[in-house]
């Protein structure tokens, strides 16, 4: 693959890029942070890249290490602000963005991924290596918890 | 709920992270220009160094013992830094303390005008697999060297637990302080533990120069630990509570 070609699919993923990382991190500056590097590695190694349709996959998966690093990081500091508050476009549904990150995190990028996304649940479970069946279970308790919280906002 | 209304909760990719992706892709990524991530403290930036070093710990295992410091923060800073690493006083040693969960040794502590710098590891005892304190039970239990991503092939925490005691362990720098006077706690200390395939958990930390007093010292370090349960639930706090912190001291020699 061309270094034209691969820039031009990741750009055609860049929405995706974001969504997936704003679905980790709270911030705008580690989202950015975090496509950056997942980028630079990606281009890196993109000679590793067995299946070059695999691509969007494969920095997905990357991109999903380097928020995790972050969030991990970010759990050490001392934080100016408040950490917990999320950083949302001005365009964003912010009721359901605010109800859909209430959700435990094990449910949201399962649900990102293949709601959202697109992807495949075979897909998912490769990308974020966990069982089908784990996958599963995550997108149905995902689903009921939304919906039930959805549920309490529109009595609300 | 239709896949449209779900990204609606998202909005539009702001403009700015539009620009970081083009920059990354053309190799000109204006990293320094994360201003408003200048909330960054030097926390994360040591944070960040320590992967880094750590990455060369798991990768160069061949290493001499008596350099492993200089070796490994050194590549990260540069020549310079590896010089002045390798002319610092090695302090400690070998020092090991066994628990009912591992054995955790401190395999070299380094001290410079820049700051005291320790590398250790924590070796599961039988029966237990560890596993971070800041990592999920479903994390890959072992990571490439290369990139912090998870090792092809490596199990999850809780898959490698399968049978044995999975235990979350942290390994933090806490205070220092000089023999007969009251410790002084560690301020802007970086640290990480970092999953090996074997099983073990590589520590490494950094402690700012101004933090660290002349002369001998007592480091202490603390060992916190709590159990996972087999449905990946973490057994810390409420009913069944299993957190346990030690306190660790490691002997840290002076310059002479």
């Amino acid at each position: 693959m061309t270094e034209a070609a691969f820039a031009a699919r990741v750009i055609a993923m860049q929405d995706t890029l974001y969504r997936v990382s704003t679905t980790i991190l709270p911030r705008l500056c580690d989202r950015e942070d975090a496509v950056q590097s997942a980028i630079e590695k990606a281009l890196r190694r993109r000679g590793r890249l067995r299946d070059e349709a695999a691509l969007e996959k494969w920095l997905t998966r990357i991109l999903i290490n380097e928020c995790y690093t972050i969030h991990r990081r970010r759990r050490r500091e001392v934080l100016c602000g408040d950490p917990a508050a999320r950083e949302t476009a001005p365009d964003a549904d912010r009721d359901l963005y605010r109800l859909f990150t209430s959700l435990p995190e094990a449910y949201r990028l399962p649900m990102v991924l293949h709601y959202v996304e697109g992807y495949a649940v075979s897909e998912v479970a490769q990308m974020l290596r966990l069982g089908v069946n784990t996958v599963k279970s995550r997108l149905l308790r995902g689903r009921r918890l939304l919906g039930a919280a959805l549920e309490e906002g529109e009595e609300a | 709920m239709n896949r449209e209304r779900l990204r609606q909760m998202y909005g539009s990719t702001p403009p700015g992270f539009e620009r970081r992706v083009r920059a990354a892709l053309s190799a000109r990524a204006p990293r320094a220009e994360a201003g408003r991530c200048g909330r960054r403290g030097p926390m994360a930036r040591r944070a960040a160094v320590i992967a880094a070093l750590v990455l060369l710990l798991a990768a160069a295992a061949a290493a001499a013992f008596h350099s492993q410091v200089a070796a490994y923060f050194g590549w990260f800073y540069g020549g310079d830094a590896r010089q002045r690493l390798e002319a610092g006083d090695v302090c400690a040693l070998g020092e090991t303390m066994y628990t009912p969960d591992a054995a955790y040794t401190v395999e070299e502590l380094v001290r410079t005008a820049e700051g005291l710098y320790g590398v250790g590891r924590a070796v599961p005892a039988e029966g237990v697999a560890l596993m971070p304190g800041d990592a999920q039970p479903e994390d890959a239990s072992a990571l490439d060297p290369d990139a912090l991503t998870p090792l092809p092939g490596a199990p999850s925490y809780l898959e490698r637990a399968a049978g044995a005691r999975l235990v979350a362990v942290k390994v933090t720098p806490r205070a220092l302080g000089a023999p007969d006077t009251e410790e002084t706690p560690v301020e802007g200390a970086g640290y990480l533990l970092f999953p090996l395939e074997d099983g073990s958990l590589r520590f490494a930390f950094e402690i700012p120069a101004e933090g660290v007093p002349e002369g001998e010292l007592t480091l202490t370090l603390w060992v916190s630990r709590w159990e996972i349960a087999p449905d990946g639930q973490p057994l810390r706090g409420g009913d069944g509570d299993t957190y346990e912190r030690r306190e660790w001291r490691v002997t840290v020699t002076g310059d002479d």
